[in-house]
């Protein structure tokens, strides 16, 4: 006998009569209750690891306020920094007074002895504590000299 | 939905499918009540296994809830579903190092060659069931399912001609067993899965 061609010849030869195949009735319900068992284990995971970032960030925020706590020169040589370079800013935006009081004079003078301290503390590679209070010494100032130009200003308009 | 079409051929309506992508367990109900039949069939005539065959359409449906989002309609979902089912079965087989065996020679001396079958209840997968699992596997794709050569080529990381030689030594194989059988009414309807 030839060999058959096909799956379906050899099929038609088989001597038994075939069941049909059913997948069995509880299977669906099988793959709902696995479903929901991993959609829940999945929704807990991604709280888990919400909460695990909330954790995180909250240990982070602590730790830099507790690092800031204990550094108040680093602390304060970034805020009188700042505070500086919006100052100048502010100062930029004012017109020049024809001539300069003596008070404005002098504290320009100092400002730019202060800046030569700077520069020479920066060039050194100074410590915060050092820089720190040049810093804030720039920052007064130039709010002591901000205040005389508006002074200045104002005196020269009326 | 087409009355005439069975198994994976079987249409879908459009409604279901937008619902099932927004994981609507009715949807996914209506699903498997089309299609869950035509899996367990494919998976059962791949793995040759009812218990495993009822763990692979499980796993099968569940990442097919996982993915339907991706569905984007270029075939037809039965289509869809038969391949995401095939690929189960054969990364199963391959898990379980029964497609490990490259060899046509060593592949079907692995396996009994021809054994009494019994006649209590049987069907096309007990028949199946004698073929080695690669051999199955090919037989069933290409002869039940509609693959062609080229595409088990790449499924199985072999050339064509190795398709071909393994689907006629296993028809050969099962044509030895059929003539070993005892004849009674042959009432045998292979109830593909297409």
């Amino acid at each position: 006998m030839p060999l058959p061609l096909n799956l379906q010849e050899v099929f038609a030869r088989w001597p038994a009569t075939v069941t049909p195949l059913s997948a069995p009735p509880e299977l669906w319900s099988r793959i709902t209750i696995a479903h929901r068992t991993r959609s829940r284990r999945r929704r807990a995971l991604q709280v888990l690891g919400s909460a695990s970032v909330v954790l995180v960030m909250a240990a982070i925020a602590v730790g830099m306020q507790a690092w800031r706590a204990h550094d108040p020169a680093s602390q304060a040589r970034i805020n009188w920094q700042a505070r500086a370079q919006a100052l100048e800013l502010q100062l930029d935006t004012l017109p020049l007074p024809p001539s300069d009081a003596s008070a404005a004079v002098q504290t320009q003078s100092e400002l730019a002895r202060v800046d030569g301290y700077l520069q020479a503390a920066y060039d050194r590679g100074g410590a915060a504590d050092e820089i720190g209070p040049l810093w804030q010494r720039r920052s007064e100032l130039l709010d002591a000299l901000l205040a005389l130009r508006r002074q200045q200003n104002s005196s020269t308009r009326t | 939905m087409s009355e005439n079409a069975t198994g994976f051929a079987r249409d879908i309506d459009a409604a279901v499918l937008v619902r099932a992508q927004h994981g609507d367990m009715q949807a996914f109900a209506e699903l498997y009540r089309v299609y869950g039949r035509a899996c367990w069939q494919l998976a059962l005539r791949l793995l040759g296994e009812r218990q495993a065959a009822e763990d692979l359409v499980q796993e099968a449906f569940l990442k097919m809830m996982g993915t339907i989002r991706s569905y984007r309609g270029d075939a037809p979902f039965g289509a869809w579903l038969k391949r995401l089912t095939a690929n189960a079965c054969i990364d199963q087989l391959r898990r379980q190092r029964h497609v490990a065996v490259v060899d046509a020679e060593a592949m079907f001396a692995q396996t009994a060659t021809t054994q009494a079958v019994p006649h209590e209840i049987l069907d096309a997968a007990v028949l199946l069931a004698h073929l080695p699992a690669r051999a199955r596997a090919i037989v069933v794709l290409h002869e039940l399912e509609g693959y062609t050569h080229a595409e088990l080529a790449a499924w199985f990381g072999q050339s064509e001609s190795y398709s071909k030689s393994i689907l006629s030594r296993a028809l050969a194989r099962l044509h030895d067993i059929v003539d070993n059988a005892e004849p009674s009414s042959p009432q045998v309807t292979a109830c593909p899965s297409r």
